[in-house]
């Protein structure tokens, strides 16, 4: 087709569609600019379809030497698995066919220009590359494809978020709530504000794949805070509807779990899996080790303004042990009481300080006297979060997503029904 | 009590010890700290150890339900404390709000000693931490200062 003749046509990713579309236009005299940001090639070589399958097939031939129908003939033996070595050769059978069916393909075509970087439009005849060697260049085209892929996405109904989805049915990781007394729940799915008319979803801050955003706290100030392994901590602001990263004087990533004080707007807590506790009286500005925190790793942190402590109030840490307390000076920490397990959750009433809850293997905990002694709590459902609302008081998260409260008779009942 | 008394004497104290880094011996001892250190061992030794090494098993309550006098050296955590803290504690006593019994465990000073003389206390047992330990102290009760400070 003579039209084609001499366009100059950009396109953008290498996969399998890519691929396609540059080759064609190239074979009918067209000039390419193939731009990729990452590494050259589709999913099903590089991260898809090659690599799990020849690791499949390597369980596979594992297997039968351990356990086949002629074990009787050919004797079996429990092989030795060496993963790393699987792994090389794995990608270096992913590379060997990168070459052959992308870059080889790529090198020997003259009319395909490839470069490494993000395209970004500029208008409908430029777009903009930043490089990743550094710098920017400019691409002029007749024509461009956009052959990055798909991802799913949730389309732009009104009154979507509050139908019936696959959602519910996730557990609650954490909850709290915003100045007006809204829950915030997070869930696998993301984080949602829910009050009894309405309910919207707070995109989560930007962050890697393996972020696992697991921990909220509620300021003095009403302001939220964020935090996760992999994810640090984040401060949202509701005005401007933007994350702020709070890291950058953290040493790594790893939180487990954050708290914020009870009193004192600035003053945050968070722990730091082997390393230890941090603590920041500057809105998370900077962050200093204060402790190395209690035996066990911590999996749930709580600042209470319980009175009786030698400084400004009290520290809850769950551990895989169970609750332990310090005064907020770090003093040292010790059982609160004789509660044993996995403490997953806590939280305490502020309008009286000595209820303390706990939640441990899904089960709901209360302590009316600073954690001194324990109660289980009968709930019909496995706990997987608590905060403490203005509206509701206690207000629970269940594994199956569910959000629940007690009535003035003291039944759990499911929150906004 | 004058609390803005506290911070004025340890401005010059803290100095004195920083600059040696590990706590002087007895022959040179700053003034402040052999008379800290004299009424130490006439009012808190016998509680809290000669070496300020606290009870034996501080960190439980003990068969009475309270918990047992703490170190005051590196192994304890009367460094977490600012200057203000320590003093009211000295000065008030302190009982710990989860032990069984209603009594003041650590009995209150005030009436025994002078402000002066609780603060020469502080200045001893300051000797008995590490410098890492002196540092944070010292952040603790700027910070705790600013905290109480009229803006």
């Amino acid at each position: 087709m003579n039209s084609d003749k001499n366009l100059h046509i950009a396109v953008i990713g290498s996969g399998g569609a890519a691929m396609a579309a540059a080759l064609k236009a190239a074979e009918r005299g067209a000039r390419i600019t193939l731009i990729e940001r990452g590494i050259i090639g589709g999913t099903c070589v590089n991260t898809g379809c090659v690599p799990s399958k020849i690791m499949s097939r390597a369980a596979h031939i594992a297997h039968l030497r351990t356990e086949s129908p002629f074990d009787g003939g050919v004797s079996a033996q429990i092989p030795k698995v060496d993963r790393a070595k699987l792994l090389q050769q794995q990608q270096t059978r992913v590379e060997e066919l990168r070459d052959a069916k992308y870059e080889g393909i790529l090198r020997d075509q003259t009319a395909i220009t490839v470069l490494n970087g993000e395209a970004r439009f500029v208008d409908a005849n430029n777009l903009v590359v930043q490089l990743n060697e550094g710098g920017e260049q400019n691409v002029h085209f007749d024509r461009a494809f956009i052959g990055t892929g798909a991802r799913p996405a949730e389309p732009s109904i009104p009154g979507l978020v509050q139908a019936e989805s696959a959602n519910d049915a996730q557990a609650v990781k954490a909850l709290a709530t915003d100045s007006s007394g809204a829950l915030l729940v997070l869930r696998d799915s993301g984080l949602l504000v829910l009050d009894d008319k309405t309910a919207a979803d707070i995109p989560l801050p930007p962050s890697d794949s393996g972020a696992q955003p697991r921990s909220m706290a509620k300021g003095a100030d009403e302001r939220l805070y964020l935090a996760g392994p992999g994810l640090g901590i984040w401060r949202y602001e509701y005005a401007s509807e933007r994350w702020h990263s709070l890291n950058d004087t953290l040493p790594d990533l790893g939180i487990t779990a954050i708290a914020a004080h009870a009193t004192q707007p600035e003053t945050l807590y968070a722990y730091l899996g082997e390393g230890g506790m941090f603590r920041s009286r500057d809105g998370g500005g900077e962050w200093v080790k204060v402790d190395g925190g209690p035996r066990e790793p911590v999996q749930a942190f709580l600042h209470s303004d319980m009175p009786g402590s030698m400084e400004s109030g009290w520290l809850f840490a769950g551990t895989t042990r169970g609750v332990a307390r310090s005064m907020d000076c770090f003093c040292f920490w010790g059982d609160a009481g004789e509660l044993r397990g996995a403490v997953t959750a806590i939280d305490y009433d502020p309008s009286a300080p000595e209820n303390v809850y706990a939640v441990i293997e899904g089960q709901l905990h209360h302590s009316s006297d600073g954690g001194e002694t324990w109660v289980g709590l009968e709930i019909p459902q496995a706990i997987t979060a608590l905060t403490f609302s203005p509206k509701e008081g206690l207000v629970v998260g269940t594994e199956n997503g569910d959000l629940l409260s007690r009535n003035a008779s003291g039944e759990w009942v499911p929150v906004h029904e | 009590m004058n609390k803005w008394f506290v911070p004025l004497v340890l401005l010059v104290a803290p100095a004195l010890l920083m600059a040696g880094g590990a706590p002087p011996n007895s022959d040179s001892l700053p003034t402040e700290v052999a008379k800290g250190r004299q009424i130490y061992e006439q009012y808190c030794a016998a509680c809290h150890g000669w070496q300020g090494e606290g009870a034996a098993n501080w960190n439980k309550p003990d068969e009475k339900g309270e918990m047992p006098p703490p170190p005051h050296d590196e192994t304890g955590h009367t460094w977490r404390h600012s200057d203000a803290m320590l003093f009211r504690m000295i000065a008030e006593g302190w009982r710990h709000p989860f032990n069984k019994t209603d009594r003041l465990a650590m009995p209150a000073f005030e009436d025994t000693l002078t402000d002066e003389e609780i603060q020469w206390v502080i200045e001893y047992l300051r000797t008995l931490w590490t410098d890492d330990q002196r540092r944070y102290q010292q952040n603790e009760s700027q910070d705790i200062n600013q905290a109480e400070s009229p803006s």
